[in-house]
């Protein structure tokens, strides 16, 4: 599959996607996709044109990306009428201000090392967390993994794997309700071959601290930020690139990480976070490939080498919205930064095991907010392609996909559960209630949306790659300095 | 009935209201038209003069929110509305006026806005005009940003805007202003009004996202059908079509307008109803919405005590899928209290209730139809000065 992705970002690459063979159709869709992309990318078209030109190039490259990056096309669908309305049965005042994940896919699971060395999977990205309907969530899980398989080729996949998605999740909420503890996904094999691979993986990478390994060098006997790829570019995108900053941008940065020290749980002394280095990441992620991303070396517990720290500074944009609320929502965060690490430190507990992150934290300057955790390769995140070349080589099955499924829904029902509503409790009662009035319905319901909705996804796929296309790189966009 | 996304508020407004008692004026006749909806260039006696205004709408509101049995009540003072205009217009009918307006920052459906969730100012209407006759055909050109073509036919007309915004705005089936200009003629004593706009088509929020112009035509036929407490009732038909566009690119969505509406309009009663058809609604150029209002007011006691009722409904029609229906219907009594705050062009005391429910597909929530009942207490005060 990767050398079809390198295929397809070359034919990108060229001047013009003529042979890209998207066959859009001409309807109401295609000036509204473009619209609410336009909208969703607004600031960053102004603020850095390029990079988010080249967004658009990488979430035209495969179909998993282009899901990937419209978060806001598919809360917009699903909350007024028209393609991907279909609203849910098992809807309630209750469970309809539980905290999202807000956009829950394969690719956002990922492995975290615990206080006592223990690896754990959870749920890794939670910039798009907002408090609305369970389903929501739920319905984004299972088109997440239809998605992957889709593009992967095995459609026939799909029905049973969104199944365990949402019976993983109702087998969570009932297990919860029961008095049960709840799941923690450690190594063992309980969970499946999927999650015990990036388990194992993500404590192997993490004990040969391959992070630091990667993004600085030991040069006269101190470390320092490495310049350059470190991956190489794939189809003329950047793949994962760190540069050094300019000194302006270094300042704002040393800003940041002293307003974020303060957000940690655990606090360490100021020595901790003598900063040694910064340089800028590029490359990383989808949705947020054009937004700012550092990488700092701090000097961790001693002056020795062997002990430093990476942390990632991550800008954090606003969420996209969920619900057209009539209300405003409660007062509940003065920042994307604190919105976003509160959402994970909730979501992420499961009331028995300690913090999996112990560096997470936040800042903001002025307008902008940002997120920092802890730049480590015990954190390892789930990578569709490789569940995919796993099954080309037939080390993985369907069954494997389905468990790791059923995984993904247990812990999105297990942050759901005990994370505080709006209105303040858990939201472990209100979800039951509404599971509880037809079990074996939620899982259809599920399911139906899925298969309903995915055609729609990939229709605006094709209609996206002809924007893109026929549009220009900024999908149309006049910039203000064009004005 | 009215918008609930501003119920919350804060009283900051009140220093708004000193400004507006202080610019009140001994010689603000009320007329059939609204007191600061659109004060140039029509209806203007009084030349080489600086005007300013200002208008206010505060309160306090209990509201009930009810979803799928579920119930939950809000109790919120508010302010809806806090605006500030100056104009001028020279003997020679060239103008200027720039009007203010308070927004909340945060909108319904976020946390945060600028500062938590700030009240700030921001520009209503910026506008320069000229307004003449040319013999018997009176001409008005403006130029800016300016109120909706359809807006400006009504709003003069709806004595209840303190109430809540027309369904045609609070839908945004129309944007109450927008960048362009406007060409009104006006002909047998401005009885008929037929006036062409150019607009943007994105609305007071948003810079102009493609070439295309927002073309609109509103023609006004307003007649004087009776005398009643000495003042003329008028009858007036309304039509308005727009072509519009709206989003990036070459091909933005369709934003079409047609519909009509029909009013008596006197400074004691007022009656209404507006019907608007949108084809492409909400930037998808595939789907439409209609728009139903009727609304009615009556001094009972002249003076002292009146009441008023407005209901309407909101047909969202995707391309795909079913009608998604939102229906309000309120009313109450309002008080005028020019005895106890003489001078000023209005100054009204309200007292509400409303009811607005969502089907299950226009409902906050899909899935779960939603009732909302409120009662509200609405303090409206507006005045102005020549200087």
């Amino acid at each position: 599959m990767r050398s079809l992705t390198a295929a397809c970002l070359a034919l990108l690459s060229l001047p013009t996607l003529s042979s890209t063979g998207c066959d859009a159709p001409e309807d109401g869709r295609r000036s509204w996709l473009q619209s609410t992309l336009v909208e969703d990318n607004r600031a960053l078209l102004e603020r850095e044109p390029a990079l988010t030109a080249d967004k658009f190039r990488k979430m035209a490259s495969r179909p998993y990306f282009w899901f990937r990056g419209t978060m806001a096309v598919y809360l917009a669908d699903v909350g007024r009428p028209g393609p991907g309305f279909r609203p849910s049965r098992f809807t309630s005042q209750q469970s309809s201000g539980v905290l999202l994940v807000g956009d829950p896919h394969p690719e956002n699971l990922g492995t975290f090392r615990l206080a006592d060395g223990t690896m754990v999977l959870e749920y890794n990205d939670f910039d798009a967390s907002v408090h609305g309907p369970f389903t929501y969530d739920v319905r984004r899980l299972g088109l997440g993994f239809a998605a992957a398989l889709y593009e992967a080729g095995r459609p026939e996949t799909v029905e049973a794997v969104v199944e365990a998605v949402a019976r993983g999740y109702r087998a969570e909420i009932e297990a919860l309700a029961a008095g049960e503890a709840p799941t923690v996904a450690r190594r063992g094999g309980e969970f499946g071959e999927i999650a015990e691979d990036v388990l194992r993986r993500g404590e192997r990478d993490g004990d040969a601290r391959e992070a630091l390994a990667e993004y600085t060098r030991v040069v006269d006997g101190a470390r320092v930020m490495f310049a350059g790829d470190v991956e190489a570019p794939l189809g003329g995108l950047i793949s994962d690139r760190v540069l050094p900053v300019e000194p302006a941008e270094a300042r704002l940065v040393e800003r940041l990480m002293g307003a974020y020290r303060a957000t940690v749980s655990t606090p360490r002394p100021a020595a901790f976070f003598a900063i040694k280095g910064i340089s800028r990441r590029y490359g990383a992620g989808v949705s947020s490939y054009p937004l700012k991303r550092w990488y700092v070396l701090v000097e961790g517990e001693t002056a020795g080498l062997d002990d430093d720290r990476l942390l990632e500074v991550k800008e954090l944009p606003d969420p996209p919205r969920p619900v057209q609320r009539a209300h405003l929502l409660p007062r509940m965060f003065h920042s994307n930064g604190e919105r976003v690490i509160t959402a994970q430190r909730l979501l992420q507990a499961d009331g028995q095991a300690g913090e999996r992150d112990a560096l997470l934290g936040w800042a903001e300057l002025g307008p902008l907010s940002v997120r920092v955790r802890e730049r480590t390769k015990y954190q390892k995140g789930v990578d569709v392609e490789r569940i995919d070349d796993k099954m080309g080589e037939r080390k993985w099955d369907d069954d494997d996909v389905a468990d790791f499924a059923h995984l993904a829904g247990r812990l999105l029902a297990r942050g759901h559960a005990l994370a505080p509503t709006l209105d303040g409790p858990p939201g472990l009662d209100g979800i039951a209630a509404v599971i509880a009035r037809d079990r074996g319905d939620f899982v259809r319901e599920t399911v139906d949306f899925v298969l309903g909705y995915h055609p729609q996804v990939e229709v605006d796929y094709d209609v996206f790659c002809a924007l893109v296309e026929e549009e220009g790189p900024w999908l149309g966009y006049r910039r203000a300095e064009g004005r | 009935m009215a918008g609930v996304s501003s119920r919350r508020g804060a009283l900051s407004g009140l220093a708004l209201a000193g400004i507006v008692i202080a610019a009140g004026c001994a010689t603000a006749p009320e007329d059939r038209r609204y007191p600061g909806s659109d004060p140039f260039p029509a209806a203007v006696d009084d030349r080489s003069a600086l005007a300013l205004d200002a208008e206010m709408f505060v309160g306090y509101a209990h509201q009930t929110r009810t979803v799928d049995g579920d119930e939950q009540s809000l109790d919120a003072f508010f302010i809806d509305r806090a605006e500030l205009g100056a104009g001028y217009l020279a003997e020679s009918g060239l103008g200027a006026e720039l009007r203010l307006e308070s927004v909340r920052t945060a909108e319904p459906g976020t946390y945060t806005g600028v500062a938590g969730n700030s009240l700030v100012m921001r520009v209503r209407r910026a506008r320069g005009f000229w307004t003449g006759e040319v013999g018997a055909v009176g001409l008005d050109v403006e130029l800016g940003l300016l109120t909706d073509p359809w807006l400006a036919a009504l709003l003069p007309r709806f004595h209840l805007r303190a109430t809540g915004p027309l369904l045609a705005e609070q839908s945004g089936v129309f944007d109450a202003n927008e960048l362009g200009a406007k060409v009104g003629v006006r002909l047998w004593d401005d009885r008929v009004e037929l006036v062409l706009g150019v607009l943007n088509g994105e609305g007071r929020a948003e810079e102009e996202l493609n070439d295309q112009k927002d073309l609109t035509v509103r023609l006004t036929v307003e007649l004087p059908v009776a005398r009643m407490g000495g003042e003329e009732l008028y009858i007036g038909a309304h039509g308005v079509y727009r072509r519009g566009r709206v989003g990036p690119g070459a091909e933005p969505a369709r934003n079409d307008r047609y519909g009509g509406a029909l009013t008596l309009t006197h400074p004691d009663y007022g009656l209404g109803a507006m019907w608007v058809r949108a084809e492409g609604y909400a930037g998808r150029g595939d789907d439409q919405a209609e728009a139903l209002e009727v609304w009615a007011d009556a001094r009972l006691i002249a003076g002292w005590l009146g009441v008023a009722v407005r209901g309407w409904q909101l047909d969202q029609k995707p391309a795909v899928g079913e009608v998604a229906t939102r229906r309000a219907l309120g009313g109450g009594l309002f008080a005028d209290l020019d005895a106890l705050l003489p001078g000023l062009a209005r100054s009204r005391l309200y007292l509400l209730y409303d009811s607005t429910t969502a089907d299950l597909d226009a409902a906050a929530v899909p899935g779960a139809a939603e009732q909302i009942d409120g009662v509200r207490l609405v303090f409206e005060v507006a005045g102005s000065r020549r200087l």
